[in-house]
Order: C-alpha cells, then sequence, then structure tokens
C-alpha cells in the first residue's frame, strides 16, 4: 500500500473514532468520577493538594483537565476533551505505530480500527479520567523511538531529538500512571541492545548508551518530577517527596476501589482475555439513571492470547526482531497485572491492548494472506466485530437502560444491595 | 554525531539535577514562619486560647504556611466536613475554584480544625502526640505496614500524619499546640520538663483550654493552666 493510501485509511480511521467517542458527548451526564477529576484539578492546582480521587496515581490528568477548565469552563467539554482527544487521536498513532512494527500495511489499519471502534476505549474517552491517557503516550513514545532506530540503522547522522521527543512522550505517560514504566523499559531495552550490537567503536556505543539512557529513562523521571511543582510548592522537599511516592505506591498496591460495588465487576487482569469483561459506571441524570457499561469486543479481545504466542513463535522462528519486540511490549506489561494481589479493573487492559490489537491483526493477515476466501474471511470477519461492537456502543454511551432488549444486558451489572 | 550526543545526554542529565534542586529549594522557601525559639529558652512567648477556631483564627492571621503541627492532646480534630470535597455539579467553574479556596475554612470546629489546617496550605504535616494510654489503644488496632519507629504512620493523601506517645525529633521548627484534653494524666510538671529537654524549635506555642470540646473536662482544663505556670518557671 502506497503512502498516500495509508494516510488515507488512518484519517478515515480518525474521523470514524472522533465521530464514535464525540456523538452525544454534550448529553451525556458526568459521573461521580468526572466531577471528582474536575475538583481534584482545581485542588492541585491551585493549591498543591492531591485528591480527592486517584491521589495514589501521578498527577498529569489533574494538570490537563485544569488547562481544559479555565479554557472552556467548568461545562462536560472543560470536563471531559482532553480524554477525548487523546483517546481519537490514539487511533491514528497506533496505526502508524503498527506499520512500523508489523510491517504490512493491512494488519496496521486493521489493529487501528480495533481500537476505533473499541467500546470500553470509546466508554473512557468520553470520561475525564485518565485511562486513555496511557495508550497515547506510550504508542507516541514508541513510534518516536521505532523513527530514531530506523533512521539510525540507515544512517548515524540521525536526530538525537526524535529519542529526546519520545522521552517527553513516555514522561508524560509515566505522569499518568506507573505502568508505562514497562513499554518504556523495554523500548530502552531494545533501543540499547541495537546499539550494541551494531558495529563501530566503543566509544561511539558507549556514548548511544548513556544516549538512550539519559532519554529515556533520565528525561521521563524529570517531567514526571516537574508535574509535582503545584505540590512541592506547599512547601514539601525532596524527601517528603519520596515519602509522597511510598504512600502513593503503598494505597496502589492495597486499593480496593471507592464503592465496594466495584469488587462485583471483572476485577482479575486474568480474565481480559479470556472472557468477555466490563466496567459500570451508575449515574443519575435528575432522577433518570444513566448506567455506562464498557465491555471489551470478545471477537477481538478473545483472540489475543493465541494471536501473542503466534507473534512470539515467529519472531523466534524466523528471527522477526520487530515480532519479538511486540511480544515483549505485550507480555512484560501483561505479566505484572497478572501478578497484582488487589483488584485489577477492565480499563487497565489499555495497559495492552494497543499490543493485543497488533498481534490479533498480523496474526490474522498472517494466517489468512494468500488463502483461497483469506480476503473474503477477514472482509466476514471485520463486519462480525461491527455487527457485535453496536450494541456494546450503546451500552457504553449510556442508552443501554432505554433500549428494551439491552436492559437486560444492564440489568445484570445492577449492584448486589439493590437487587 | 557522538559529540552532539553527548552534549544532549549532558543537557539532560544537568535539566534533571536542575530540577531536583529548584523544587527542592523552592519548596521549602514556601514555608512561612516567625521568630524561631528553642522550647529549652526562657519566657518563650505563648498564647492562651479558649476555643479550637481561635487557635486556626491565629495561624491564618499570622500568614503561616506550609508547616510540620504538633498537636499534643487526646483527639485528632480531622474530621473533614459533610459534603465537602464535592464539586457540586456541572456549574461555573469559578464558583468550584471559589470552593476549593474558602470552603473549608467556612465551618472551623475543634472537631476539623487540623484538618482545615491541611486542606488550606497551613500545615503539610501533623504529629498527634497523644497520651501514652490512647495511644497504646490505637496502636494494637494499627497494620504492620502503618506502624514504624516514629508511630503510627498515615497519610491524608500524601500528606503525612504521624500518631506517637513520644515527642519527635524533629530538626525543623513546628507549630506546636498543646490541648488541654492531652491533660488525663496529673503529672503536669513531667510533661513540662520532658518538653523543655526535648530540644524542639518552635516559632508558635499556642495553649488551647478546647471550652468548644464538650469532652474535654474543667480538671483537665485546669491541668492546662497549671502546665503554663510551671512551664514558665522552668
Amino acid at each position: 500500500m502506497d503512502n498516500r493510501k495509508f494516510s488515507l485509511g488512518l484519517f478515515l480511521l480518525l474521523l470514524l473514532a472522533f465521530v464514535l467517542r464525540s456523538y452525544g458527548f454534550s448529553s451525556q451526564p458526568p459521573s461521580a468520577d468526572d466531577l471528582s477529576a474536575g475538583l481534584s484539578a482545581i485542588r492541585y492546582m491551585e493549591g498543591g493538594q492531591l485528591g480527592p480521587t486517584m491521589w495514589n496515581h501521578p498527577v498529569l490528568r489533574n494538570i490537563l483537565v485544569y488547562l481544559s477548565l479555565q479554557l472552556l469552563g467548568g461545562g462536560i467539554w472543560g470536563l471531559k476533551i482532553v480524554s477525548l482527544v487523546l483517546g481519537t487521536l490514539s487511533v491514528p498513532l497506533l496505526g502508524a505505530a503498527a506499520r512500523r512494527i508489523l510491517k504490512d500495511d493491512g494488519a496496521a489499519l486493521m489493529a487501528a480500527f480495533f481500537l476505533a471502534v473499541d467500546p470500553l476505549h470509546i466508554d473512557y474517552s468520553r470520561q475525564a479520567v485518565q485511562e486513555v491517557y496511557m495508550p497515547f503516550f506510550i504508542l507516541s513514545g514508541i513510534l518516536l523511538s521505532m523513527k530514531y532506530m530506523q533512521k539510525m540503522k540507515q544512517t548515524d547522522r540521525t536526530s538525537p531529538l526524535l529519542l529526546i521527543l519520545s522521552g517527553v512522550s513516555f514522561g508524560l505517560g509515566l505522569a499518568s500512571k506507573w505502568y508505562v514504566a514497562f513499554p518504556l523499559l523495554i523500548t530502552c531495552a531494545c533501543l540499547s541492545y541495537n546499539a550494541v550490537r551494531d558495529s563501530g567503536d566503543s566509544s561511539g556505543k558507549i556514548s548511544k548508551l548513556i544516549f538512550h539512557f539519559s532519554a529515556l529513562i533520565v528525561l521521563p523521571l524529570t517531567i514526571y518530577l516537574l508535574t509535582f511543582a503545584p505540590w512541592f510548592a506547599r512547601g514539601y522537599d525532596l524527601s517528603e517527596w519520596a515519602y509522597l511516592q511510598k504512600a502513593m505506591s503503598l494505597e496502589t498496591a492495597t486499593h480496593t476501589g471507592y464503592n465496594p460495588f466495584t469488587l462485583e465487576l471483572d476485577h482479575r487482569a486474568s480474565l481480559w482475555f479470556i472472557k468477555p469483561v466490563a466496567f459500570a459506571d451508575f449515574i443519575l441524570d435528575g432522577s433518570r439513571p444513566v448506567v455506562l457499561l464498557g465491555m471489551s469486543n470478545p471477537l477481538v479481545w478473545l483472540l489475543t492470547i493465541p494471536s501473542t504466542i503466534f507473534v512470539l513463535y515467529r519472531g523466534i522462528r524466523e528471527r522477526i526482531a520487530d515480532h519479538l519486540y511486540l511480544a515483549a511490549l505485550f507480555w512484560l506489561t501483561y505479566i505484572p497485572f497478572l501478578l497484582a494481589h488487589r483488584p485489577i479493573w477492565a480499563h487497565s487492559a489499555f495497559s495492552v491492548i494497543p499490543f493485543s490489537f497488533m498481534a490479533v491483526s498480523t496474526s490474522l493477515v498472517s494466517l489468512l494472506k494468500g488463502k483461497r476466501f483469506g480476503r473474503l474471511s477477514l472482509l466476514l470477519y471485520l463486519i462480525s466485530v461491527v455487527i457485535i461492537g453496536a450494541p456494546l456502543y450503546l451500552l457504553a454511551t449510556g442508552k443501554g437502560l432505554e433500549i428494551g432488549w439491552l436492559r437486560p444486558l444492564v440489568e445484570r451489572f445492577r449492584p448486589g444491595f439493590e437487587r | 554525531m557522538t559529540r552532539f550526543r553527548n552534549v544532549y545526554s549532558a543537557a539532560i542529565i544537568l535539566l534533571f539535577l536542575c530540577s531536583l534542586n529548584v523544587l527542592h529549594r523552592e519548596g521549602k522557601a514556601s514555608r512561612v514562619f516567625e521568630r524561631i525559639y528553642s522550647l529549652s529558652e526562657a519566657n518563650i512567648p505563648a498564647y492562651m486560647l479558649n476555643r479550637s477556631s481561635d487557635l486556626y483564627s491565629l495561624w491564618k492571621k499570622k500568614g503561616l504556611r506550609g508547616r510540620i503541627v504538633l498537636h499534643m492532646g487526646r483527639y485528632f480534630h480531622f474530621v473533614s466536613a459533610e459534603n465537602a470535597l464535592h464539586f457540586g455539579g456541572i456549574g461555573d467553574f469559578e464558583e468550584a475554584r471559589e470552593w476549593v479556596r474558602r470552603g473549608a475554612e467556612t465551618s472551623v470546629t475543634e472537631r476539623n480544625f487540623l484538618w482545615v489546617a491541611v486542606e488550606h496550605d497551613i500545615a503539610r504535616e501533623i504529629y498527634h502526640l497523644l497520651p501514652r494510654s490512647s495511644f497504646g489503644q490505637l496502636l494494637e488496632k494499627a497494620r504492620p505496614e502503618e506502624r514504624d519507629d516514629e508511630g503510627i504512620i498515615t497519610s491524608y493523601y500524601g500528606s503525612k500524619r504521624v500518631i506517637t506517645d513520644r515527642i519527635p525529633h524533629l530538626h525543623e521548627p513546628v507549630l506546636l499546640n498543646i490541648d488541654a484534653s492531652f491533660f488525663e494524666s496529673s503529672d503536669v510538671a513531667a510533661i513540662a520538663a520532658e518538653l523543655k529537654e526535648s530540644g524542639l524549635k518552635v516559632d508558635l506555642l499556642t495553649l488551647c483550654l478546647s471550652e468548644d470540646n464538650p469532652d474535654v473536662s474543667t480538671v483537665e482544663r485546669e491541668r492546662l493552666r497549671e502546665f503554663s505556670r510551671v512551664f514558665r518557671r522552668l
């Protein structure tokens, strides 16, 4: 596929993602999380005070939501536009990153399509909380790093700015949630491995390694640290910042949700790719209840485990470095969630679904390419994804209780104390 | 190319070190102190206050900010106001900002004045020094990860709160408030001597009779007055 066609494909997916995420945006009432995010943003930026919501997570959301509240006022758009923009832009970013990793334009566009129509991602692109920030920053960090790496292979004179921008991106991701550290470290390790293996004198290699460390470890840490400037302004010093990180990690390690009902929802990472998982937010719009039910699309998510294993297998057998990189990104990010003792809800899967979608798309393309009825099969599969996704979209945008045949599904998520 | 990479690496590392330095320094510079005394000095000025709300008003009036508060008393005074921390709805952004700036201060009581002090940046850390009998009961209930050498460590959205039964060793001058409720025990002289020998530095020493706390007895208030007389003589 030539560049123009690919770019057109990405643009169309961007439009699709925007339409799906913004339709009815203004009329969707804010949830308790949305309002708490707004309050947390004001408290943080005007007084350096953390909380009330997600104080144990890094603070970039507070900064970005505050800026959008300043620009757009205290309405729905001011509260939630950051998620809408970053969620939408993640789609073409995934396509661009996938193109570099998979070296297959069709598979790359398919991966971006999966994200564009993913009901859980759509749900959270319409909320003020920061869940969709991380895929955006991870993907832009990876894309910039890969551009840098590929240019380095062609010529040793590539501009370091690409990697610096990657570090900035990863740093902003780290300042959204800590799990961005996993794909960051994997990317840094890959780059450094390539640097060591490349031809060249040892001083050049050492220079590269130091630069990779500076751009991808020191710089993200600097950005992470600087986002705490309003907090330092309350009179804190570095030793107290270290204490704060410890307190945050203790809360993160033991957090069981702000509402006992959330423990009735899927809260194990091991379930993400073996059954459809969901998260529900309950809102009262006047006296009318609205339920935002974000559920994974099983036709895509349930192919993840076999696809990532297939990608790993191909990477080892055929020595495809990019496949090994993709498999490492998925598994080395997913395994820590599997090992966590505390509840982990479905939206934390955004840490790995970009990689999951890449693995699924490339596996499908690899298996069906050149086969008889291969294209038709892929087309039928994609149509099925849309057909299954349509009612899930209605659930994710809070329409479930308004549509008779969807009500029983929403009712299954009614909190136990109400039944 | 190697030289340019090295320059970028050095610049990034320098930026990191500068960030550490600036944030640390500016953070400390944000703290507001008055004239500092060692508790071992004679004739330290002390304010005898009737009510907890008077104490909060005094801190506010003096413009104190970003401080460690050492509160000696039986109660925590850390109950958050009802419907506090609630963004009432999609409304005027300025209204929400004003609430964040002033909301907690509109209802300062003996139940919450330390919480208000944290909310409004007067206190960044609080040490609750409890009478020994009260502390013992709490220590039994604390989770293992909450305990350390200082006492029971907890946090309010990351702001450290330490619950202890011993005078802490702190290098930084503190806001010291001695509440009448601390004087369950009648050994006023021992408490005064222990404070004098503690090495603590203060810039504001307050003695609060807690007349707005119905659980503080007349005997405890009288012991606080006696403590004031003994402390001045030491």
